[in-house]
């Protein structure tokens, strides 16, 4: 990546003018037309919303949206606050703060209250924000070991292999094939870190950076070795200012020791959610409108600048330092996952649970009434509603668990109302690049506005968004498909 | 239906739709050229046929002095021809010239060529590529022995490096350029040599600047650091060419050193321009009339002529020397033989041989006596006393305007024979309106060879007549007149089937009932031949069949800056206009670039104190122009742009006349000047 | 190379598309833009996935479903969204393609999100009427990366607000725009007309 990317550039130029977008394009070395496709695609070149904002998460849609409203100017993008929510935001001119406990804390300075975690293996047993805290925990002995050439680059994804890890990204991928393709390509090779979470009721990466970056940081370096990428980039949500910070502190420290291998730096998210899906992130980095690519040719083959490029999620590279401590038939027997609680529960927080925990059970840890349930919306926007309280949480059962978010509601809850909260998320996320789903989403508010339940009308709404490019708009029916399921079930 | 684009030499397909008798929407098909693109001419600029400025019906009048006449057809043919008689009688067949256009279409050019030799008896037949590309037709011609690209327009798509002199592609051959940009997108090398910073300059990997007037020194330079690095073609050069050891002690003197004072290029991207051409493979130099319009014109193209022999470029695919033509059919034209020292085929009038073949062909002897030249025949006024002018406007296309027009007023008797009305219709003594190519059928040939269909679309308006039908009618008389032999044909297909007859080896197998579909290449001997892409691949058109190395040597411009003129002028086009003005200019194109902008660079802006936008006057020893300033880096230090296409403020009343000795091309890339202010 | 489409043996060239041997309606794809994947129209089904046949390069032994009635109902009801958004009055092709899928907009009920924009006349010889684009930027292609390379156009917004705009939203003749007209002739919808076409 010799070119220098477009949007750090304007970044540099907020508040942005007519000769700021130019002077970028022209450092960048692209087309006028190309940087103000950008600046008129991603929120922050076109202007934040001002003012107190309330966070429109399904747990506040399940709160009493409108009166929540009242004290609003109105709402912004869920952002992994689902374990404090109703929540509000206050945007003032490029300064953003979260309300919370009746202080504005700025975005830079807020981290997810670390009592929200609970967990031993991914989550660490308090905040781990410098080296020699990480390395007393035990530490980087996966990282010496490889770098000492007592592991070697093969046996590393073979354990990887052996372990079955599957991408906790929410495609639930086996990380071992990705890696190895992109080992056999030709370099230059990278590694893009995805830490642009922002599927609604998901802050298990949020948590896992802010509290735990070591971690990320030591996952990430074994699988660039591992795979012989030149660079690591930490691809992270724009929102999540206070995780980039310590990110970026935690990258000089390793380099200060001698124990970054690999070039690493922090690149700050286009702030969307198609900013998560792996290809449109890497088109973000590059300079462009973060639309979906067309697959094939995947990342591993022609990814970032066209090269070879890993793209994996934050928890996923946590876990290779644990599948390396533990050992990966060990670490199988009970294989570690976070979940992200939220909603009707008497401890909303973060749940490291053994895949296969029956969905009830991890209710139960975070201190539902089970009784009191009346759904569970699984996997965020693009997940399910379900009362099969026995669903046994694990990757390829009946229903999609994403990246493990669950979202409780209660008897009184209107789930329409949750509904049309992700219906409209979804018609304001879409990226506009194929037909399907900025149709098909603009479309299904209406639909669950005035509460269609055709099932005709259904079934060929479902069927023209599943021919989407890509996931946002092929998963984005699951959510009302399964409502009108779980009605039907009732 | 599928007609060929009027402006240009790429010679794009077009589809017009008529409504009411008016294009309302022009499509392209998916054929080649083009292949579905077209540029703005192509595309929005069709409908001058409709311009208020269309003759619509003969004029007549005995002297300049008198009001034309609006006359019957048979009248102005008769009387026409009786003047032409009249000179002939009375002075023989040295007096008379006839110009075709490389507007009109091959059939109408071959027609016009074969009433001036058989019917006047003289070889003063010429047409406006003097203007623009006789310098790469006489280098070409005397070197390989062929004078057109030797490479196919969709070579590009097989080409790794471009070496682009002097042409202002994007503008002017705007398809083209477009398609070798989209190949420097998918990782071709773009080398652009050009003083100004051009579309083309703009996306090129490696940019050259020399000061005008000197690419024959960098081209030399190039080739001595060839030699000297032992880049270059052994094997090619023993096997394909002869004269190489003379030429190469005649490049001796041309060092990166002397390159960089003489040119302002710094040596190292000579050596590295130099390195890239002969190191890459397929490699394609194209050039237009920033290399030609010279008094040094031929010989600069020579200079590049024997770069690519050099390294072995001629002959091969994706590589070659590609003179991207200028008029829509100045292939075409030369191809008919409208010029004066060749009949079509470019088989020699000096030649016994080919005056056999055409005296057998026509019936009648043939003068052998090469003629003169467009810019030769103008000053050889009054010696010649009457011009036949097909669809040429030499009032504004020709250097030195002024000198021209009091040429003209000497003349005794011109013909004008055009769609519109322009700057050289009030010269003449009589006007005859011509059908537009939407209004007659016939062929065009484009810049790669290929002969393509012009249809008929609609009725011409007034009492318009295609050019075929006009010179055949007079031909009709004059022949009756002489008591000569004359063809009467049926139309353009007939008069095709005797072109394919003159010259089979190069058009036999070329049929209109084949162009239905799309255009083919010559040479085509057989009508199962599939038309010659790439030239050379066996052998050259020269006796030897190899090519020929041939020295040449730097010598500075004819005029050069001096206090009193200090700044250099160059002329050129605009994307929104062709030529002469007249076509573009009567059609919806001038919305869209009104009046005539000179572009001065900032410093020289600066030191004159000229703003942008300002009105500014351009002194030349010759003339003076009025103009807009338009303050642009595009145009480098020390010299000023204008593009000729304004007949109210003509840049060619400030060019020299001084001419190229081999190709009689003006000097249009640099003339000495000054700007004033107007105060 | 031999396949088979709709359980029928065809022969496809090496390097073709499965477009070059299918039968499927097409919207976004122009052989001259490198626009494809878009619309979604010419989706087929290759061993239960759902592929563009523009964007897919024909395989040996592949199994290509093109007309089932899961991609019968895509194609209907992504015309009718299409009709319902969007004015296709100057976009025959598209007309006749509803009528042979029976599309009926209604059903969806209402939802007019482009039809409201007012054509854009800014220079002599075309204008932009994007009530009448169904953004497949073909035309953005065109003079961008497909053809021309002038970059006289780009994207504005996101989903369904998202359609062709000029750099800077300047008037194309501020623009690099060299007028090709390239634009006009890709353009599927009639979004983009020739002036002369207007009375
Ligand atoms: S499915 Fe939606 S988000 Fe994905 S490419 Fe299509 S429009 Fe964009
Ligand atoms: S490139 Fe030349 S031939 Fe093609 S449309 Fe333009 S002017 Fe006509
Ligand atoms: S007319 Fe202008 S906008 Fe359209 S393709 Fe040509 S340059 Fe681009
Ligand atoms: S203007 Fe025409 S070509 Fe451009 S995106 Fe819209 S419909 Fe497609
Ligand atoms: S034509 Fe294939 S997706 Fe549009």
């Amino acid at each position: 990546m010799d070119k220098p990317s477009l949007l750090p550039l304007l970044d540099a130029r907020l508040p942005l003018t007519e000769e700021g977008i130019a002077e970028a394009a022209r450092l960048a070395g692209v087309p006028l037309a190309q940087a103000w496709g950008v600046v008129r695609y991603y929120p922050r070149y076109r202007g934040l919303p001002q003012g107190r904002l309330l966070v429109d998460d399904p747990v506040a849609r399940a709160r009493g949206f409108a009166r929540l409203l009242e004290g609003a100017d109105g709402t912004h993008p869920p952002l992994g606050l689902e374990a404090l929510s109703p929540i509000h935001v206050r945007i003032e001119g490029r300064e953003r703060y979260v309300e919370y406990q009746g202080h504005r804390v700025p975005f830079r300075e807020f981290r997810l209250p670390f009592h929200l975690g609970h967990g031993e293996r991914l989550l660490p047993p308090e905040p781990i924000l410098d080296l020699a805290a990480y390395e007393r925990i035990g530490g980087l002995q996966a990282l010496r070991s490889l770098l000492g050439g007592r592991l070697s680059p093969h046996d590393l994804i073979q354990a990887v292999e052996e372990a079955g890890l599957l991408g906790r990204g929410g495609a639930a991928f086996p990380t071992h094939i990705k890696m190895r393709a992109v080992a056999q390509g030709e370099a230059p090779k990278y590694l893009v870190v995805n830490a642009d979470e922002s599927e609604p009721g998901n802050f298990k990466d949020r948590f896992l950076l802010e509290h735990h970056p070591f971690l990320v940081l030591e996952g990430a370096l074994l699988a660039a070795l591992a795979t012989g990428a030149s660079r690591i980039f930490l691809y992270v949500r724009e929102e999540f200012e206070a995780a980039m910070l310590g990110l970026e502190k935690a990258v000089a420290e390793l380099k200060e020791a001698g124990l970054l291998p690999v070039p690493t730096e922090v690149f700050r998210s286009g702030g969307l959610y198609i900013c998560g899906e792996e290809t449109a992130l890497l088109e973000s980095m590059e300079g462009k409108r973060a639309e979906p690519r067309l697959k094939p040719p995947f990342p591993v083959e022609k990814g970032l600048w066209g090269r070879p490029t890993l793209v994996q999620n934050v928890e996923t590279l946590a876990s290779l330092p644990v599948i390396l401590k533990e050992g990966p038939r060990a670490w199988r027997q009970r294989e570690p996952k976070l979940f992200s609680i939220s909603g009707d529960v008497a401890r909303p927080g973060l749940y490291e649970l053994p895949l296969g925990t029956p969905l009830g059970e991890a209710l139960r840890r975070a201190g539902a009434e089970l009784g009191e349930i009346q759904a569970v919306l699984l996997g965020g926007a693009a997940g399910v509603f379900t009362k099969d309280l026995a669903f046994p949480l694990r990757y390829r059962e009946r229903l999609p668990l994403g990246a493990g978010a669950m979202v409780a509601f209660g008897k009184e809850v209107d789930l329409w109302e949750v509904l049309l909260g992700l219906a409209q998320f979804f018609r304001e996320e879409s990226c506009g690049k194929c037909f399907p789903c900025p149709l098909g989403t603009a479309v299904q508010v209406e639909m669950v506005r005035r509460r269609e339940r055709s099932k005709a009308l259904l079934q060929d709404l479902a069927q023209t968004l599943k021919g989407s490019l890509c996931g946002l708009g092929q998963s984005a029916y699951w959510a009302y498909a399964s409502l009108l399921e779980v009605e039907g079930a009732a | 239906m599928r007609t060929t684009c009027p402006y240009c030499g790429v010679g794009c397909q077009v589809e017009p739709t008529v409504k009411e008798g008016r294009i309302v929407q022009v499509l392209a098909p998916d054929i080649p050229p083009n292949h579905g693109a077209l540029c703005v001419k192509g595309r929005f600029g069709l409908d001058f046929p409709f311009s208020e400025k269309r003759l619509l019906y003969p004029l007549v009048r005995e002297s300049r002095r008198e009001p034309f006449r609006r006359v019957s057809w048979e009248e102005a043919l008769d009387f026409v021809a009786s003047r032409l008689l009249a000179v002939l009688r009375r002075r023989g067949p040295e007096a008379l010239a006839v110009f075709p256009s490389a507007k009109t279409t091959n059939e109408e050019v071959y027609l016009a060529q074969k009433l001036a030799r058989v019917l006047l008896g003289t070889n003063h037949v010429d047409h406006c590529s003097r203007l623009c590309h006789s310098s790469s037709t006489a280098a070409l011609s005397r070197s390989l022995g062929g004078a057109s690209m030797t490479n196919p327009i969709e070579d590009i798509w097989k080409t790794d490096l471009f070496l682009v002199v002097g042409s202002n592609t994007t503008e002017t051959h705007p398809v083209i350029g477009a398609m070798i940009k989209k190949r420097v997108r998918q990782g071709a090398r773009l080398i652009v040599v050009d003083p100004r910073y051009t579309g083309m300059a703009e996306a090129a990997t490696l940019w050259l600047r020399p000061h005008p007037g000197t690419d024959l020194f960098l081209f030399n330079a190039m080739a001595r650091y060839i030699l000297e690095e032992g880049l270059w073609d052994q094997g090619y050069v023993e096997e394909r060419t002869e004269g190489f050891a003379e030429w190469r002690a005649s490049v001796e003197g041309y060092t990166l050193e002397e390159a960089e004072r003489i040119t302002g290029v710094k040596r190292e991207n000579i050596a590295l321009a130099a390195r890239l051409y002969a190191t890459t493979e397929r490699a394609g130099a194209y050039w237009a009339m920033g290399l030609t319009q010279h008094t040094k014109g031929t010989a600069t193209v020579q200079a590049l002529v024997n770069l690519a022999l050099l390294t072995g470029k001629v002959g091969k695919e994706g590589a070659g020397l590609n003179p991207l033509r200028g008029q829509n059919n100045v292939q075409g034209a030369g191809d008919m033989g409208g010029l004066p020292d060749v009949f079509p085929g470019y088989l020699r009038v000096a030649d016994q041989g080919a005056r056999r073949r055409f005296e057998g062909l026509w019936g009648v002897g043939l003068n052998p006596q090469p003629g003169l030249r467009m810019t030769e025949v103008f000053q050889a006024i009054p010696q010649v006393e009457a011009i036949y002018l097909i669809g040429e406007d030499p009032v504004t296309s020709e250097p030195y305007q002024d000198h021209l027009k009091a040429k003209l007023e000497a003349l005794p008797f011109l013909v004008v024979q055009d769609i519109l009305e322009n700057e050289t219709t009030p010269f003449a003594h009589v006007v005859l309106p011509a059908a537009s190519f939407l209004e007659k059928e016939g062929t065009f040939t484009n810049t790669d060879r290929r002969v393509q269909r012009v249809r008929q679309i609609l009725e011409p308006p007034g009492e318009a007549r295609p050019d075929w039908w006009i010179i055949q009618e007079l031909g009709k008389r004059l022949a009756q007149a002489l008591g000569r032999p004359w063809t009467l044909y049926l139309g353009p297909e007939a008069i095709w089937e005797e072109v394919r007859q003159a010259i089979p080896e190069m058009l036999g197998g070329i049929t209109y009932p084949r162009l239905e579909r799309e255009g083919v290449r010559w040479p085509c001997p057989e009508e199962d031949h599939p038309g010659e892409a790439v030239l050379f691949q066996e052998g050259f058109n020269t006796p030897s069949g190899k090519a020929r190395f041939i020295p040449v040597d730097f010598t500075p411009p004819a005029e050069t800056p001096s206090p009193e003129y200090p700044l250099v002028l160059s002329t050129g086009r605009v994307l929104y206009h062709w030529h002469g003005g007249t076509l573009s200019r009567n059609s919806q194109l001038k919305e869209a670039y009104p009046e005539l902008k000179v572009e001065v660079n900032p410093k020289d802006a600066e030191r004159l104190g000229i703003q942008d936008g300002e009105i500014i006057q351009v002194v030349s020893r010759r003339g003076r122009i009025r103009a807009r300033a338009w303050v642009t880096e595009r145009t480098p230090e020390g010299v000023v742009y204008a593009p000729f296409h304004f007949a109210e403020a003509p840049a060619n009343r400030l060019t020299l006349d001084a001419l190229d000795p081999i190709s009689r091309i003006p000097e249009y890339k640099v003339s000495a000047v000054r700007v004033e202010k107007l105060d | 190379m031999r396949l088979k489409v709709n359980g029928q043996p065809v022969e496809a060239q090496e390097g073709s598309l499965l477009l070059d041997v299918v039968d499927v309606p097409t919207l976004c794809h122009h052989p001259h833009t490198e626009t494809q994947g878009l619309c979604r129209l010419c989706l087929v089904e290759v061993d239960g996935r759902l592929l563009p046949a523009c964007a897919t390069p024909a395989r040996e032994g592949m199994e290509v479903w093109t007309d089932t009635d899961a991609l019968r109902t895509l194609r209907k009801t992504l015309l009718e969204w299409l009709a319902l958004t969007t004015d296709l009055s100057l976009a025959p092709e598209l007309q006749d393609l509803l009528a042979s899928y029976g599309a009926d907009p209604g059903r969806w009920g209402a939802l007019t999100v482009r039809k409201g924009s007012a054509p854009i006349r800014d220079n002599p010889f075309f204008l932009r009427d994007y009530a009448k684009c169904v953004n497949c930027r073909r035309c953005v292609d065109a003079c961008g990366d497909g053809i021309m390379g002038v970059y006289a156009l780009t994207l504005e917004n996101r989903g369904l607000l998202a359609h062709p705009t000029t750099p800077l939203d300047r008037p194309l003749p501020e623009t690099p725009c060299v007028f090709c007209g390239n634009c006009v002739q890709v353009c599927p919808t009639g979004a983009l007309r020739p002036l002369g076409l207007e009375v």
